[in-house]
């Protein structure tokens, strides 16, 4: 027997032609679909980045903007604390003021009491005495709405 | 005949053409992939980083206004103790004012009557005046 005039032809039109032009077909387009799918991933792996990237900006001003913010704040607490040593410091000097005048105090209060009690005596004196009078006359001794005696030094001649 | 030929070589070419395509485009997504991750990470930190210096704003704001109600009580007594101040001065003064002005002044007048007025001695005499 002859072999064939045109073996290559007589092979593609075999069915391992078929077969291979087949699988070759199937791998472009398995290739294509594969190609496709990973350019969707890199392009939603794209959005992520960008969204990560405006969001760590974003993040990023927040955090310098409570920065300045927890400056100012301290920067206020110290003042606020400075404030209140100095307050401290005037109530413990008006305290120590205070106690250093007490006996000052008791002593003009019991000056005044003693004074107050002699012109009351005075001016109960002075309605029937002439020389009471002339002298309750002299210092403008009178009595206030207290009933207590008071006498204006100003009026005094 | 041909029509396979050309079939096999064209779907050939396109296997040939995409599979280089998709491997760049896999090492692309791998970069990706590790930059995503990253910077996942990094905005972790940063969240971690504002929820503190929250905090701290916070702990910061309720220091200041503890301070603040401390201040504004310091001061409430401060006013208290000036006025108590105040009025030990008027008192001490009008004290000065008795003993330097009226009072010597009277009792030197009282005791030149009382030389004469027996009423006015027993007056002086009541009160410890001899």
């Amino acid at each position: 027997m002859n072999p064939p005039i045109n073996p290559p032809a007589a092979r593609a039109n075999s069915p391992l032609g078929w077969l291979l032009a087949a699988v070759a077909v199937g791998l472009a387009l398995l290739a294509s679909t594969l190609v496709f799918a990973l350019d969707v991933q890199r392009t939603v792996l794209q959005d992520r980045q960008a969204q990560l990237v405006r969001a760590y900006s974003l993040r990023e001003a927040e955090s310098k903007r409570l920065a300045a913010s927890t400056v100012t704040a301290e920067s206020e607490l110290d003042r606020l604390n400075q404030t209140y040593e100095d307050g401290k410091s005037d109530l413990t000097r008006v305290t120590e003021a205070r106690s250093k005048r007490e006996p000052l105090v008791e002593q003009s209060t019991s000056l005044q009491v003693k004074v107050e009690s002699v012109i009351v005596d005075l001016v109960t004196l002075a309605k029937s005495d002439r020389d009471a009078q002339m002298i309750v006359t002299r210092y403008h001794i009178h009595q206030d709405a207290s009933g207590l005696p008071v006498s204006d030094p100003a009026e005094k001649k | 005949m041909k029509t396979l030929y050309v079939i096999f070589i064209a779907a050939s070419a396109v296997f040939l053409v995409l599979s280089p395509i998709g491997l760049l485009i896999g090492i692309s997504i791998h970069d990706l992939q590790s930059d995503v991750q990253k910077r996942q990470a990094e905005l972790l930190t940063i969240e971690e980083k504002i929820e503190e210096q929250k905090q701290t704003l916070q702990t910061l704001a309720d220091k200041k206004e503890a301070q603040e109600k401390d201040i504004f009580a310091l001061r409430k007594d401060l006013r208290t103790q000036q006025e108590v101040l105040q009025a030990q001065q008027v008192q001490i003064d009008k004290g000065n004012a008795l003993s330097q002005q009226l009072w010597p002044s009277l009792l030197r007048d009282m005791a030149a009557s009382a030389m004469t007025n027996e009423r006015m001695k027993s007056l002086l005499v009541s009160h410890g005046y001899k």
